[in-house]
């Protein structure tokens, strides 16, 4: 044999098994795979189980998943169909959408949710959070937090306040969802009220904890405007009324956003943007940016006008009043519009009813059987707002919660 | 940059790693690359192409290349291959495409496919 200076000397067992790959390439290739296939995987060898359950591996192919732009942008729809007799059963379903509303899917969901009474409450990294709410007096929310690709779910302890209240009709309560990106870690923040009071879950320490509300300029919380808070630049943010302790003021005009930032747990307030606001509110994410949507008719018009507007601010810069930005105006003609969401690419979920006339004052009669559907059916398009080019979004029907930051993903729960 | 281990490989007589076929076909590649590197619906193609001639136990020796190589954009581009080629296919298959066997204790294989047994749901026939 000749003597020849290999500059990269191979172990024997190497050169043997030549055509091995190294597994640091290995991992390179599973993170690449879709959820389902990866969990099958689990079953080729231990070396490969114990890889693919390792933080490590969950998060680059978290940020695959990330990168891919075009590919795994998903939606989640929940669905609800109720009929016109007990004979058929509520049909509420999770569904999951792709970014260009072409195909679903169904989840399937454990039955221990209870579909017709839960609703989620927002996702991140893949993990959703559901709130099955109790039966009137007797029983508080339950939350999960669940993870429809790998099919776990968990469901949280109760909180420490959960028997301290009655859940008589000025009370209310309002759950959101967060991730800390820096450590990896996600929390539930719950309101109550009323007085109203806060408590953080932690998802590492399994456990609740109370957190006080302490704004600057001694203001008072006193209304959060449901549905749930918003997740964007760190911190959850809810539309509330405060009271100031001295002066009556117009109900509306004490509108405020309640902001808790998830690193360092505490509670801060923001000023909606100046400028004319119609009946309906909401929060939402446009393009990372946290934003506001305002929709309907002009605040302080009691006649019902057939056309609707929408204004959508932006902040352009987080915390920063002044970075209040009017992005876009909409002008809707002879329909009424609910607001759905934003998607990533700064696109508008929207509800578009047409507005019924009755001509002569007729009173229209609808024929009822038992097959009717209750349910209200919805029309959901899909608006640029830059281009006003619409996509009726045909497959989505009975929609009652569209969430928009879903993504597959094999973060575990515990 | 990419080519500082390619005058190693020349210099090299008895190298395991990359054989002559694969030399014609991964050195090429950042040249194309920065032809059409304006054009992704391009590049895709000719990937594709690339790719149909070769079989999937080749892509194995082309990885091995591009890794002893530290040809980054090549490498990701065949594990992204490899990946969409195996996707679909089942546990059996993979094991023998990699080269490896079960180490599982009796009884604990099955415990795990039984956990996640909707994943073998609609997977290729072998």
């Amino acid at each position: 044999m000749s003597q020849t200076r290999d500059p990269r000397p191979q172990p024997r067992s190497l050169r043997q098994r030549k055509n091995h790959l190294p597994h640091d390439v290995v991992l390179n290739i599973l993170t690449r795979l879709p959820v389902k296939s990866v969990l099958r995987f689990r079953c080729v060898c231990k070396p490969w189980d114990s890889s693919i359950t390792s933080p490590n591996f969950i998060s680059t192919h978290l940020n695959n998943t990330n990168n891919d732009d075009d590919q795994d942008q998903t939606f989640l729809i929940q669905t609800c169909i109720q009929y016109n007799t007990r004979k058929i059963p509520i049909i509420s379903k999770v569904l999951c959408c792709d970014r260009t509303f072409d195909w679903l899917f169904e989840y399937p969901t454990p039955s221990v949710f209870d579909l017709n009474m839960s609703r989620m409450v927002g996702s991140c990294n893949g993990l959703v959070c559901l709130v099955r709410h109790g039966n009137r007096s007797t029983t508080s929310d339950s939350i999960y937090l669940w993870n429809p690709s790998i099919r776990k779910f968990k469901r949280l302890p109760d909180s420490c306040l959960s028997q301290h209240f009655s859940n008589g009709q000025d009370d209310w309560v309002s759950t959101g969802f967060a991730c800390q990106s820096k450590t990896n870690d996600y929390k539930v923040v719950k309101l109550w009220s009323t007085p109203v009071v806060a408590e953080v879950y932690t998802l590492s320490s399994d456990s609740w904890r109370r957190a006080e509300i302490s704004l600057k300029s001694n203001v008072v919380v006193s209304y959060i405007d449901i549905p749930d808070p918003h997740f964007v630049s760190g911190a959850l943010h809810w539309l509330a009324y405060h009271t100031e302790s001295e002066r009556e003021r117009e109900f509306l005009n004490r509108m405020m956003i309640l902001s808790f930032d998830v690193d360092n747990e505490e509670f801060g307030e923001m000023a909606l943007p100046d400028g004319d606001k119609l009946h309906q509110r909401s929060l939402s994410v446009f393009k990372g940016n946290l934003a506001f949507i305002t929709y309907g008719c002009p605040e302080y018009d009691d006649d019902i006008m057939p056309d609707s507007q929408c204004f959508i601010w932006v902040m352009r810069e987080y915390g920063v009043h002044e970075s209040w930005n009017k992005l876009f105006s909409i002008r809707f003609e002879n329909v009424d519009i609910s607001f759905y969401g934003c998607t990533e690419h700064g696109e508008l979920l929207l509800d578009k009813k047409v507005k019924e006339e009755s001509e002569d004052g007729e009173i229209k009669i609808h024929y009822c059987n038992e097959f009717t559907i209750l349910s209200n059916d919805t029309a959901i398009v899909l608006l640029d707002p830059k281009t006003l080019h619409e996509k009726d979004l045909i497959i989505l029907r009975y929609v009652t919660d569209i969430v928009t930051t879903f993504k597959e993903s094999l973060v575990l729960l515990d | 940059m990419k080519f500082c281990t390619v005058k190693q490989y020349f210099d090299d007589e008895n190298n395991n790693n990359v054989t002559n076929g694969i030399a014609t076909t991964v050195i090429p590649l950042p040249n194309k690359h920065l032809k059409i590197k304006a054009n992704n619906k391009e590049m895709e193609q000719y990937e594709q192409e690339l790719l149909r001639n070769v079989m999937p136990q080749e892509l194995t020796k082309l990885i091995l290349a591009a890794n002893y190589l530290n040809f980054k954009e090549a490498l990701d581009f065949f594990c992204r291959t490899v990946a969409n080629a195996i996707q679909n296919k089942s546990v059996d298959y993979v094991r023998k495409f990699f080269g490896l066997e079960s180490d599982f204790e009796p009884g604990e294989e099955e415990k795990l496919c039984k956990e996640f047994a909707w994943s073998f749901e609609g997977v290729d026939e072998d």
